[in-house]
């Protein structure tokens, strides 16, 4: 599992993804180990949601294909900054979220490799990982579900987080 | 013209006809010993099933002596144990009724001081190496005004255990209303607690701190204390996700198990059932722990119930075992469940890792506060406490409760399968049932049209009309030529007969087979159509309860954000300070 880092003042290499920032660094304090890096990021993924990122996320179900390259990039720029001290490349693998176009649509994701807004109907698999968030995208009752490659994180309207590993 | 040879083969013929009658014999001989071979094989059938039963009853036999053996050995041990327990610790036992009599004789100031000195000073003599019996000397040279002798025994008392001595005195203190003393016992209590790995007494305090039984200052103390301990905890790595985890096990430790439900097609015609039963229980806990948590600030605390609760912590203090007793007063609990549980010690371990927890002798301060709010029975924490716990955990309660909630709605199955026989269908909402019938219909169809392709008349039994009649009609032709022909005729004619009923029978039979085949299916088929309609209802019924249920969980949030731990503790001040008026 790729592990995400928790940025500090030293360069280090740009990210290509979504949520790595165009010249943050990524390096790792050398006295932290692997486990209290991934705690610490717990403890930030666990924070609520800003209003602006709950905005953002909402434009998602924005009707069809996103094709509009500046709208994506003007969202993906909103979800970059909620978490500015994180490196979440590859650790991140999208988002899912109840799609309300209606039948036969059920859900749309938003691909964090890709940065494609995508709305999928009945029966067809989501990409990436992001399949097994779909029930609970379209039932839970929750705005959105951040899937990450060892858990869930289900975000409510108000902004709380829930944990499901 | 060629001679004619004659041979004799009637040697020949008997030969054969011997060894075919031999044959015979054999044959009959080889049914014989096959018949032999059957009975063999059935009486060894009946030996294993005998065979098999007996070791059950063995194994069952061996079990319940281990048990019998197991509840004697309890019995003998429990009686040995409680004579160490009294060996050991009885005059502690002694200590604590002197104690307990001594602060209510000084209460009713009806035993001489004189008498007081005497007892205790035996005690003190009686019991080396308990906390207690300095305090005892202490209380009664206070009592008599001896400072000098009520500081060496104070002295003394700290040396064998500061932090009960200081608990106890801030209580005595409290109760005689010294509130000076009072706080500066109290400040000595807890700078003697190390937050991570807390005294059983603790809860005492906090029960008293809760209860507003404390004073005002101390008050303001023990909130510092808690403040800088939650400060000090947070900020360890894995702290928050422990207690998370703390929380979301006291949390689901409230689930309970569905039972009967009204679901009955659901629970046997689906094999998703037990995914739902499962989420279903999981929904049920939201009302579940809305109603506990309802329960527990409901509950108002009076004056005169304060008053009872300190004196019930001083007398929990001065009665309870104490750590030295720890170890056999578990082995004696351990003993007692194996009674209880007729010498089954592995639901007595089982017990006992449950009790564990309340028997630890020492627990971090959030693990006390767990214990406290979700555990009020093991862990003895007041309704105050159990508020108060809550108020200082609500954010690592909502955390946890949240995350049992998504990992409940993450198990929410997206289709639910339908298994009738060899129909497997999945519907979603129950909304499909045209779709299904559909299918269902086809099903049916197509294995009525199997059953009915095996029920139709055989080649043979076709050509027994045709070739019946044919026969019959050249039989009836040579009927009327004469002699032998006639007589074949005749045969021709009857096998002719034969042949057409047979077939007309043969027929007759297949129309009802084929009659009752389509009843058959025709009845499967309603039968089927009903449970799937009965079983669609039952989905919809299902979606919409765990809604409504799973719904219910915002009660639980909403409950829990308005819960503000400052304001909590600033009630606690102003109804202590309004006791102190009443007082």
């Amino acid at each position: 599992m790729p592990r995400p880092m928790l940025k500090t003042q030293q360069t280090a290499q740009q990210q290509e993804n979504i949520l790595s920032t165009t010249a943050k660094p990524q390096t790792k304090n050398e006295t932290e180990t692997n486990e209290e890096s991934m705690m610490k990021l717990d403890r930030l993924l666990r924070r609520p949601r800003s209003k602006a990122y709950m905005e953002a996320m909402t434009k998602l179900d924005a009707g069809g294909k996103a094709n509009n390259r500046e709208k994506v990039q003007e969202l993906i720029n909103i979800i970059r900054s909620e978490f500015p001290e994180v490196e979440l490349a590859g650790y991140l693998l999208g988002y899912v979220s109840k799609c309300y176009l209606g039948n036969p649509y059920e859900v749309h994701i938003l691909d964090a490799n890709g940065e494609i807004v995508e709305h999928y109907q009945k029966g067809k698999p989501l990409p990436g990982g992001l399949e097994k968030a779909r029930s609970i995208a379209i039932r839970g009752g929750y705005d959105f579900i951040e899937v990450y490659s060892d858990c869930c994180r289900a975000v409510s309207s108000n902004g709380s987080v829930s944990v499901i590993k | 013209m060629a001679e004619q040879v004659y041979v004799d083969l009637s040697p020949v013929i008997r030969a054969v006809e011997n060894v075919n009658s031999n044959l015979h014999v054999i044959n009959s001989n080889i049914d014989a010993v096959h018949g032999t071979v059957d009975t063999v094989d059935s009486n060894v059938r009946i030996v294993y099933d005998d065979l098999g039963k007996l070791a059950n009853e063995f194994h069952e036999f061996v079990y319940r002596q281990l048990m019998a053996n197991r509840l004697g050995v309890a019995n003998t041990k429990i009686v040995s144990i409680r004579q160490e327990l009294d060996k050991k610790f009885g005059n502690y036992d002694t200590v604590r009724r002197h104690t307990t009599g001594i602060l209510q004789a000084t209460d009713l100031e009806i035993i001489r001081s004189s008498t007081i000195t005497t007892v205790t000073e035996e005690l003190m003599l009686d019991a080396p190496n308990y906390w207690l019996a300095p305090c005892l000397v202490a209380i009664a040279a206070w009592i008599n005004d001896k400072r000098e002798i009520a500081d060496k025994a104070l002295r003394e008392a700290i040396k064998r255990n500061d932090e009960k001595t200081s608990l106890l005195f801030a209580l005595v203190c409290r109760r005689a209303e010294r509130k000076d003393a009072c706080l500066k016992w109290t400040e000595r209590y807890l700078a003697n607690q190390n937050e991570e790995n807390l005294d059983r007494k603790a809860v005492i305090i906090l029960d008293a701190f809760a209860s507003g039984l404390l004073g005002a200052d101390t008050e303001g103390v023990v909130a510092r204390q808690i403040g800088a301990w939650m400060d000090h905890l947070s900020q360890k790595v894995g702290f928050v996700e422990k207690q998370t985890e703390q929380w979301s096990d006291a949390i689901n430790l409230k689930r309970r198990s569905l039972g009967e439900t009204d679901y009955s097609y659901l629970h046997k015609y689906s094999k998703t059932w037990p995914l739902l039963k499962d989420i279903m229980e999981g929904a049920n806990l939201h009302a579940i722990i809305f109603e506990y948590l309802k329960n527990i600030f409901d509950q108002e605390s009076s004056t005169d119930s304060l008053k009872v609760q300190l004196d019930q912590i001083l007398t929990d203090l001065v009665t309870d075992f104490d750590d030295e007793e720890l170890p056999l007063r578990k082995e004696e609990k351990f003993e007692s469940f194996v009674i209880q549980f007729d010498g089954d010690e592995q639901r007595a371990k089982q017990n006992m890792a449950i009790e564990q927890t309340a028997f630890e002798t020492h627990k971090d301060f959030t693990q006390l506060l767990t214990d406290a709010a979700m555990k009020p029975e093991s862990s003895h924490a007041s309704v105050s406490t159990q508020k108060f716990a809550l108020a200082l955990s609500k954010d690592w309660v909502s955390n946890a409760y949240n995350d049992v909630t998504a990992k409940n709605r993450m198990k929410i199955p997206h289709e639910i399968e339908i298994n009738l026989e060899n129909f497997n269908e999945k519907t979603t909402d129950g909304q499909n049932e045209k779709e299904l019938l559909d299918i269902f219909h086809k099903m049916i169809n197509k294995e009525k049209a199997h059953a009915l392709a095996g029920n139709v008349l055989s080649a043979f039994d076709m050509f027994c009309l045709w070739g019946g009649i044919i026969i019959g009609g050249i039989g009836l032709i040579m009927l009327f030529i004469g002699g032998f022909v006639s007589f074949l005729g005749f045969i021709a004619v009857v096998a002719g007969i034969g042949m057409v009923i047979n077939h007309f029978s043969k027929k007759k039979k297949i129309e009802k087979t084929r009659v009752n085949i389509e009843t058959a299916f025709e009845n499967k088929r309603q039968a089927g159509m009903q449970i799937i309609r009965a079983f669609l209802a039952e989905v919809v019924d299902f979606r919409a309860e765990f809604e409504e249920r799973d719904a219910e969980s915002k009660n639980v949030t909403d409950f829990l954000d308005q819960i503000s731990p400052d304001q909590y503790v600033k009630k606690l001040s102003d109804t202590t300070r309004r006791i102190k008026v009443s007082e």
